[in-house]
């Protein structure tokens, strides 16, 4: 229900301007800017990454579902875009309360969350095992940075497992207490400790009479409600914010992305760039639209001049709509798609900075 | 050799055991002394003694191939835990950044594990040129084989790396092969004097029990009867993993005494961690699985395997019912099947094996880039497979073929006509022998469920001069009764639901729970 929830949100949102598989890429937290840009414009940026376990074929399972249900119908004649009827604008108002919908912050944490929990699952098996002088147990995780993190903290606390734990417990039990009962205990029945493992996906499916991948969302969910609340009053928090301490917050710009940037750096042009790294012109201009988003000083008056950035920021204003196509079709036919993108993607900036 | 401290005394020292098990020591003294040895141990007996033990007192480094990332990452973590440092798994999951550190770091381990794949690769190999490598593991070596149940084309490039890498000791381990896949190991790798050190696969403490039904509906009324009868760890196994989960379903609603779950390859890593250590740790009573549960489970007291589908090979069947009884304990091998089972195994085995279809296919994607005078290969391999819609172990056993008789040289297309009708028609013919032979494989097993001779005495005939009497019950042609099957029991976990505040605490051991247990 909550995984309708959040396609149903998107699909309002989206306003028919994207197909569905934006959603897809979306919640699966494609890489591409095309899908980080969409969460920006669209508002459903805390909806980036938050279930990354999801498959296409399941997916569309769930789209056609919402559709024989009658809660959403086909734009038009327009292939795979959507739009809500009635009924589910109803049923989204009376189950927004149930929707878990403000847990979620995509886009802040989609990049620490999963290391974050790892690295909790990790330390708490770890600690107590050791508390009961039980070394010989195999890790919930083989995930090699998070095991060698765990070393690390071990030592710290070097015998100290019981305050560690306490503490634990204490700034756990502090911030789940806060959330309804049910999802607390989805959260605490995934944590493995001393002879007693955590359930998997499908126990707690079956366990709690949750959908696969409301499971998956109530995790995540509690995961970024935790970090979110850790964020807000570290001191309050002592062990959980160390555990995030060192995780970095910032999306992260592709790896690609950064070796176009140096080379911007050196004066190469666009086209050079395309030819030294036999990638195509559409992709360096990819990499340009990431670093407008991510670069705090990118300097877009080199790519657009100012006054064509008025102009697009007006049509932007009139038209009323995202669509590149939209507002392509009301400017000057100079400029160009990868132009307009850029300036959305730095008035996009502008305006998150702003509230 | 030198050798003043006994090999016992090793022995406990790294692994804290008293003594060897059946053929352990033997296949060590054989490596020690510079002999190439094939070691075929049934499952369970304790195979990676055979070369950890001596990659820790050998000078040199030892090389473990492997097909099983999870084994060897586990095996990894049980050598750190037991404090032996100088080991590492070379795999694929490792990002580059991680697998250049260890690179560079090469010379510094005793004792490494990798993937065939990895193997091939160049940067790999050439720091393992200027090492000395004392000894080669190929386990599961059966892989080698084109009869082996789980061929594996990169295991066909082994002889030639053991050629750069100056002839090492070679250590091949299998927990099944029969003669004919023996002789294609040791051809395979090119060691024709390889020392063979074979031993018994027979379990005596397992009983066989076979049992025909009509359909799947009577396949788990006869099971959910069985465990309302006995309170056993158990695993069932299938084929199907939509089949699997469907079962474990059906099972937990007539079963509320049990706790039961399902495993296959296809769930996240997590999860699958988690049911196999509750399962190890008693937390759950049966597993519904394919047959990727079980490589490397050291659960002693599981007392049932029930097949719930046909296996392919008796091969496969020695090893999956092997996992029960470790203990020694009285253990029960149930096979359950109905006669619409018997298509569905000659189905996988044409879905396995690459068909003429597709060999056209290949030759006419080849042809293609040919007369585009594309002669280098650019796609991916997993681009390949998609376009020919073959699967992964489809396409290596071309490519292999099509680098044997140089069709493909360096990823560069060398094209001749005669030279490549007759490689057309060579792998046609081996396709056709590979599916014969799994035919005739399957036919042992439908031979086997349907004989009336004692069912320990046919299962093992094919592997093994004789077997040893059992020590329990021995088979349904014996007279086997589950009414005087008293397996070791274990209790009922209570299914008590507390509140997530009392879990918390449990978990992390706070108060009054901090005694408990």
């Amino acid at each position: 229900m909550i995984f309708d929830g959040i396609i149903l949100t998107c699909v309002s949102n989206l306003n028919g301007e994207r197909t569905a598989s934006s959603i897809y890429h979306l919640v699966k937290g494609k890489k591409s800017i095309q899908t980080i840009q969409d969460a920006h414009i669209y508002q459903l940026d805390k909806f980036y990454g938050i279930h990354s376990h999801l498959t296409k074929e399941r997916f569309n399972k769930n789209l056609s579902a919402l559709v024989t249900a009658g809660l959403l119908k086909p734009v038009g004649t327009k292939d795979g875009v959507f739009q809500l009827t009635t009924h589910a604008v109803n049923w989204l108002d009376n189950h927004r309360e149930q929707l878990k919908i403000d847990y979620f912050h995509g886009l802040t944490y989609n990049g620490t969350a999963n290391s974050f929990f790892l690295r909790l699952l990790l330390l708490i098996q770890t600690l107590t095992n050791t508390k009961m002088d039980h070394y010989h147990f195999i890790p919930v995780t083989d995930n090699y940075h998070v095991e060698r993190w765990v070393k690390q903290v071990y030592r710290k606390i070097n015998n100290n497992q019981e305050k560690a734990l306490e503490s634990l417990y204490i700034e756990l039990y502090s911030i789940l207490k806060k959330l309804p009962d049910k999802d607390a205990s989805v959260f605490v029945d995934r944590l493995t400790g001393y002879q007693n493992y955590g359930l998997s996906t499908n126990q707690l499916s079956d366990k709690y009479n949750l959908s696969a991948d409301d499971v998956h969302l109530i995790l995540t969910g509690v995961i970024h409600y935790l970090l979110s609340t850790i964020q807000e009053k570290e001191g309050n928090y002592p062990i959980l914010s160390y555990i995030v301490k060192d995780l970095d917050k910032a999306v992260q710009i592709t790896h690609s992305a950064s070796i176009t940037s140096e080379l911007l750096s050196k004066n190469y042009t666009i086209e050079q760039i395309s030819a030294m790294r036999n990638l195509k012109i559409n992709t360096i201009y990819d990499h340009i639209v990431e670093l407008a988003l991510y670069e705090a000083n990118f300097q877009v008056d080199e790519y657009i001049s100012q006054e064509e950035q008025e102009e697009v920021l007006t049509v932007l204003n009139n038209v009323n709509s995202y669509k590149l196509k939209d507002i392509k079709n009301s400017v000057n036919t100079n400029i160009s798609y990868f132009q307009i993108r850029l300036v959305l993607a730095v008035n996009k900036k502008l305006l998150s900075q702003g509230d | 050799m030198q050798q003043t401290i006994p090999l016992e005394d090793y022995l406990q020292r790294y692994f804290h055991f008293n003594s060897f098990r059946t053929g352990q020591k033997e296949i060590i003294q054989d490596v020690l002394e510079g002999k190439d040895v094939l070691g075929i141990l049934p499952t369970g007996s304790g195979k990676s003694i055979c070369y950890q033990l001596p990659a820790i007192i050998q000078e040199g480094t030892t090389i473990v191939v492997s097909p099983l990332i999870s084994l060897m990452i586990d095996q990894v973590k049980e050598l750190k835990a037991n404090n032996f440092k100088g080991v590492v798994a070379i795999n694929s999951f490792m990002n580059p950044a991680e697998r250049r550190t260890v690179y560079t770091n090469l010379g510094s381990y005793q004792l490494i594990y990798v993937s065939p794949e990895l193997l091939q690769q160049h940067e790999l190999i050439s720091h393992l040129k200027s090492m000395t490598i004392k000894l080669v593991v190929i386990d599961e070596a059966h892989c080698i084989s084109q009869w082996g149940h789980d061929f594996r084309p990169d295991y066909l490039k082994l002889s030639e790396t053991l050629e750069v890498l100056h002839h090492p000791t070679v250590m091949a381990l299998s927990a099944t092969a029969t003669p004919e896949v023996q002789t294609d190991i040791i051809h395979s790798l090119g060691r024709p004097n390889m020392h063979k050190r074979i031993y018994p696969m027979d379990r005596e403490n397992i009983a066989f029990c076979m049992e025909e039904v009509t359909d799947d509906v009577e396949k788990n009324e006869r099971i959910i009867q069985l465990f309302k009868q006995f309170k056993i760890p158990a695993l069932i196994y299938f084929t199907s993993r939509a089949v699997a989960e469907k079962t474990a379903e059906i099972l937990s609603t007539h079963l509320p005494e049990n706790n039961i779950a399902f495993y296959h390859g296809g769930m996240e890593q997590l999860d699958r961690i988690s049911i196999q250590q509750q399962f190890m740790n008693g937390q759950l009573d049966i597993i519904c699985c394919t047959s990727a549960f079980g490589m490397g489970i050291n659960k002693s007291n599981i007392r049932l395997i029930v097949h719930y589908h046909l296996p392919l090979q008796l091969e496969s069947y020695i090893q999956e019912v092997g996992r029960a009884g470790r203990d020694g304990n009285s253990s029960v091998g149930l096979l359950l099947f109905s006669p619409k089972d018997l298509y569905i195994p000659t189905n996988m085995i044409k879905n396995e094996l690459p068909d003429e279809t597709d060999l056209r296919n290949l030759f006419l994607y080849l042809k293609n880039l040919v007369t585009q005078e594309k002669m280098k290969i650019t796609e991916t391999n997993e681009q390949i497979e998609n376009r020919l819609q073959i699967s992964e172990i489809q396409w290596k056993f071309f490519r292999y073929q099509l680098e044997k008789h140089g069709i493909i040289k360096n990823n560069y297309i060398i094209y001749d006509e005669e030279q490549w009708n007759e490689t057309m028609r060579l792998i046609q013919l081996i396709m056709k022998n590979r599916f014969m032979y799994k035919q005739e494989k399957l036919y042992d097993v439908f031979n086997w469920i349907h004989d009336k001779k004692c069912l320990r005495n046919q299962l093992y005939r094919n592997f093994q001069s004789g077997f040893r009497n059992a020590t329990y019950q021995c088979c349904s042609n014996c007279g086997f009764s589950w009414n005087k099957w008293e397996p070791d029991e274990t209790e009922t976990n209570s299914k008590r639901i507390s509140s997530w505040q009392a879990n918390l605490k449990k978990l992390l051991l706070i108060g009054e729970f901090d005694e408990t247990e």
